[in-house]
């Protein structure tokens, strides 16, 4: 059991060395490659799955280079490195839901896989409008999740453990406001 | 005027029940006995007034919200039972935690837990109640974007926005005095006939969304609790991204589809105020490190 957790361990190591070698970032959704590192500073649409590499970091942007030679400026949260984690195992049905409802996300290979029948069972369980109007109470369950509940130091030490500080942070305000 | 009105009634009853009888000595202890059950009757109704007057108004007890939370939370983890995975769950209640210590309600009995649901979502029911499901667990990339989920909902909890879209949309009826102290395992009659609206309140609140306007808001606020709690201020605007690159039309964003505005009206409206307002917080952390490991075992 311990071996086996050591190997997944291994694995994760490796995979996130590959990933962070080869520096490769998918583009989350569409959008578009701006001259500038402003938001409305114009550029040429970019298509959601875009593989691109990274060359220069600016607060919230990356300048990126994309396939045919394009260079431009992304927002840093458009952009996802590689696939991570969700596509290291491909057979699972949770897994598969995921791969088939991020197939665009994820590119063309993902979507091969869904459709050579990898992924046998891909529905929705449990939390659906209709499921949901069907429910009744479970309070013995709803009560068992008490046990995994965090103290306040408990929670503190685990941030703290991660580098995480308070910070004072005034509210926002929304556009209409 | 609602608040005195029964007691009006109830004094005006009595007086009339003992000047009727002044004269009658002999049967006076009986009509007394008589009286005394007519100032209790009135007393349990004005109580029951006082409790829906101040349920109107929003004012509603810890104790009396987490108890309506329970009952959501309840029927949501009956629909998806919790991912029996100690790790994982303790894991996202310290993280959960540490966001919910950065609200003005940080001693809430917060609780958190992953649903074993094929649905990308996350909910929040009254009281400190938070959930997220695995597949969206699974889509996150780091720590911080679980914050930021997290944080979302929490956001809710902290504006008690199911609590007032329940008076809203259902008004005082919602509640008996009765219903928040029985115990659910024996409820009477008029206690389970209750319980059922409340039930179905939730259910309809789960299915339909709540107000546009409170999602915005839990979406800024939300980031301003995780961003509080050191984590990078982007990390929700890396969800939403996410979210929007999913087609929404597939089965398992359907009920969030439904329930929120769309992911992309979401970002457009989130993004300026955190490029904005929080770019001095842009090298706060993301720690990937422990999310991805939770999530490995989850594909194990």
């Amino acid at each position: 059991m311990k071996c086996m957790r050591f190997m997944v361990l291994i694995a994760l190591f490796v995979a996130t060395l590959t990933v962070a070698a080869s520096s490769d970032y998918w583009l989350v959704r569409d959008s578009q490659l701006r001259s500038k590192p402003i938001f409305n500073s114009g550029g040429s649409r970019i298509d959601q799955g875009t593989a691109v590499s990274v060359i220069k970091s600016d607060g919230v942007w990356r300048k990126v280079s994309a396939p045919g030679g394009k260079t431009g400026w992304l927002p840093s949260y458009e952009l996802r490195q590689s696939a991570g984690v969700v596509t290291q195992k491909k057979d699972g049905s949770v897994l598969g839901m995921l791969i088939r409802s991020t197939s665009r996300l994820f590119g063309r290979s993902a979507s091969e896989d869904v459709e050579q029948g990898v992924v046998a069972t891909i529905g929705v369980r449990g939390l659906s409008e209709e499921e949901l109007k069907q429910s009744k109470p479970n309070y013995q369950r709803v009560d068992q999740i008490k046990a995994w509940a965090s103290s306040a130091p408990k929670a503190r030490k685990a941030a703290s453990n991660a580098g995480l500080k308070a910070v004072k942070v005034a509210e926002i305000q929304g556009a209409s406001s | 005027m609602k608040y005195c009105m029964p007691w009006i009634v109830a004094l005006l009853a009595l007086s009339a029940t003992l000047s009727a009888n002044a004269f009658d000595l002999g049967g006076l202890g009986d009509k007394l006995k008589e009286a005394e059950k007519k100032l209790d009757k009135a007393k349990t109704k004005i109580e029951q007034v006082e409790h829906e007057t101040r349920f109107i108004r929003g004012d509603v007890s810890d104790k009396e919200e987490r108890s309506i939370g329970r009952d959501l939370a309840a029927t949501l983890v009956n629909a998806a039972p919790p991912v029996k995975n100690a790790a994982l769950q303790r894991y996202v209640n310290r993280v959960g935690r540490w966001v919910a210590q950065q609200s003005s309600r940080p001693k809430l009995n917060w609780t958190f837990a992953v649903l074993d649901t094929d649905s990308i979502n996350a909910f929040a029911a009254p009281g400190g109640y938070v959930f997220i499901t695995q597949p969206l667990f699974l889509l996150l990339e780091n720590e911080a974007q679980l914050a930021a989920v997290l944080g979302h909902e929490i956001a809710h909890i902290e504006e008690k926005h199911h609590i007032d879209a329940l008076q809203k949309r259902s008004g005082s009826q919602l509640l008996t005095k009765g219903l928040l102290s029985a115990s659910r395992d024996k409820l009477d009659k008029n206690n389970q006939k209750a319980l059922d609206k409340l039930i179905g309140a939730g259910k309809q609140l789960y299915t339909s969304g709540l107000d546009r306007g409170d999602e915005l808001a839990a979406d800024r606020k939300g980031v301003v609790l995780a961003t509080r709690a050191g984590y990078s201020p982007y990390a929700m605007l890396g969800v939403l991204a996410l979210l929007d690159g999913i087609d929404p039309s597939d089965k398992s964003m359907a009920l969030m589809t439904h329930t929120h505005p769309a992911a992309g009206e979401r970002l457009n409206a989130l993004e300026p105020a955190v490029v904005t307002s929080l770019t001095r917080y842009a090298n706060q952390p993301e720690v990937a490190s422990r999310l991805q490991k939770q999530q490995a075992k989850l594909l194990k």
